[in-house]
């Protein structure tokens, strides 16, 4: 099960990562944690407290591509968008501080297993989660190699992409989108804290490597940074989370180290 | 080229343009008659890109009217997009993206047809004919991070004229080159404009490397000063109205750095 979750994780990844990176909307992929983490929260919060037959995954998933949706609004409106992300890591974390308080007197329970969105439950993957990997990737990988070309075009000139007829804005919105339901999904698995480095890696490895063949560097990477994570966690008896974290981490390092200096600062 | 538009041409009518409370063009009235070769000069903070943006529709007028051949742009996006090209600013675009000068001129024809938008052969083909077209044969496979700054303007340009509009709008098309290169950039429009009858309407800061091509002159500082041939509309008493850090200097008038009239 866990050879499946790394694969399917970083089919996943190498798509999303590099249409992230080219879009200039890391910060934004990464800063969506919070919202899954809060929508997680809420999700745990209507199951044990209001005992509401709502998985904590669909709420995650829901609150996530709300609040993306939202960000996508903002920076539409002309928001600058590092305000548009404060703002809506802003309005996760408040969620999440205000149910993590209730939680922890009304379902301690609750609060540890909103903990897993955090740590991730990887060691222990099961069906469950190889099928909403699996069910994520049907839906996002085809959806963003389908709309490759217009995410780059659409980040690379908005403004001429408009007067040609491009939507603009839906394709923020559906970048966005497809960013949430990746890192809903990754952050069951991995853990919010691990995903924000998973998701990172390839796309930065890839845009600088390789400019021509973006996705298959992505792929590759991805792949490698999950697999030698998952080796190294069996090695030294770590969460494969850990292994994986050690990996996506390493590869950043070098990625910034192989940047070549050209300033004299 | 759209040939069974009404011919209305090029119609601003009382336009007021603000991003907030303050008008950024107010009371902005010009017309102009196809076929022109056209440039809205004014200095900097003087509404030349907040009215092209009216115009290619990306802002609605707090007051007024525009009209391109009969289309409103705010309203007709679809059928704007289809008779204007628009040639953004180069430093608008991101320069470091990862795309290929055949992926950028691709697009101008990819945007009019459904996804998914792939390039085919024909595409590729046009590619190379209209990079031929903007002197920029075998450029295809180059990065557009690669380019010089007249290279990557004549991309641009290529990508616009892919789509085979009726009117070029490019909003400050050789603003940060050097003169010689703007001298070869107008110089390609204006042929662009004799051999393909494309109409012609860019804002600059300068008039200098247009000059031999009398160009119709918008004169703008908020509001239209004038509109007419070069003769006619730099006249001191009308240059001194439009740009208040006007200099004179002996027998000169300075109106910008690279940019003096003999009085």
């Amino acid at each position: 099960m866990s050879a499946a979750t790394a694969l399917l994780g970083s089919a996943l990844v190498g798509s999303v990562s590099p249409a992230l990176v080219v879009a200039r909307s890391i910060t934004f992929g990464i800063t969506l944690l919070h919202s899954v983490l809060a929508g997680g929260l809420v999700g745990v919060f209507l199951t044990d407290v209001a005992h509401l037959p709502v998985p904590p995954v669909v709420t995650a998933a829901l609150v996530s591509i709300l609040i993306s949706v939202l960000t996508a609004e903002a920076i539409n409106r002309g928001l600058p968008e590092d305000s548009a992300i404060a703002t809506s890591v802003c309005l996760s974390v408040t969620t999440t501080v205000i149910l993590t308080y209730y939680l922890s007197f009304m379902s301690p329970l609750g609060v540890s297993k909103a903990m897993s969105y955090v740590f991730g439950t990887s060691a222990l993957a099961t069906a469950g989660d190889v099928a909403r990997l699996a069910a994520t990737a049907i839906i996002v990988i085809p959806l963003i190699h389908m709309f490759w070309g217009e995410f780059k075009y659409v980040f690379f000139d908005p403004e001429g992409a408009y007067s040609m007829g491009l939507r603009v804005r839906y394709y923020r919105y559906l970048l966005y989108s497809l960013t949430a339901a990746t890192a809903t999904s990754l952050a069951m698995s991995l853990g919010v804290l691990l995903t924000h480095v998973v998701l990172t890696a390839p796309g930065l490895i890839a845009v600088r490597a390789a400019v021509r063949k973006i996705h298959a560097v992505a792929y590759a990477s991805s792949l490698l940074i999950m697999a030698s994570g998952y080796v190294l966690a069996l090695a030294l008896e770590l969460p494969p989370s850990a292994g994986v974290g050690i990996f996506a981490s390493a590869t950043v390092i070098y990625a910034l180290l192989g940047v070549r200096k050209w300033s004299a600062y | 080229m759209v040939s069974a538009l009404p011919d209305k041409h090029v119609e601003v009518k009382d336009v007021t343009l603000s991003y907030g409370r303050e008008p950024v063009v107010h009371d902005a009235s010009f017309a102009l008659k196809s076929p022109f070769f056209a440039i809205l000069m004014g200095p900097n903070g003087a509404g030349k890109t907040t009215l092209i943006r009216a115009l290619i529709g990306l802002l609605k007028p707090v007051k007024g009217r525009a009209s391109i051949y009969g289309l409103v742009p705010w309203r007709d996006m679809g059928a704007i997009a289809e008779v204007v090209g628009y040639v953004p600013q180069v430093i608008n675009v991101d320069a470091l993206a990862p795309v290929t000068v055949e992926e950028v001129v691709a697009m101008g024809l990819l945007s009019k047809l459904p996804p998914p938008r792939v390039i085919s052969g024909t595409v590729k083909k046009k590619v190379k004919e209209y990079l031929s077209l903007v002197e920029l044969s075998d450029y295809e496979d180059k990065l557009f991070s690669e380019l010089s700054g007249g290279e990557r303007q004549r991309v641009l340009l290529a990508r616009a004229l892919i789509r085979r509009p009726k009117l070029l709008i490019l909003d400050e098309p050789y603003s940060m080159l050097d003169f010689k290169v703007k001298c070869e950039v107008v110089e390609l429009l204006y042929r662009i404009h004799r051999t393909l009858g494309v109409d012609v309407l860019m804002s600059a800061h300068e008039l200098s490397p247009c000059m031999a091509y009398e160009p119709t002159v918008i004169l703008i500082n908020k509001k239209v000063f004038a509109i007419g041939k070069p003769s006619q509309v730099l006249r001191l008493d009308i240059l001194k109205a439009a740009y208040p850090g006007l200099t004179e200097v002996k027998g000169l008038i300075i109106l910008g750095e690279d940019h003096a009239l003999r009085k």
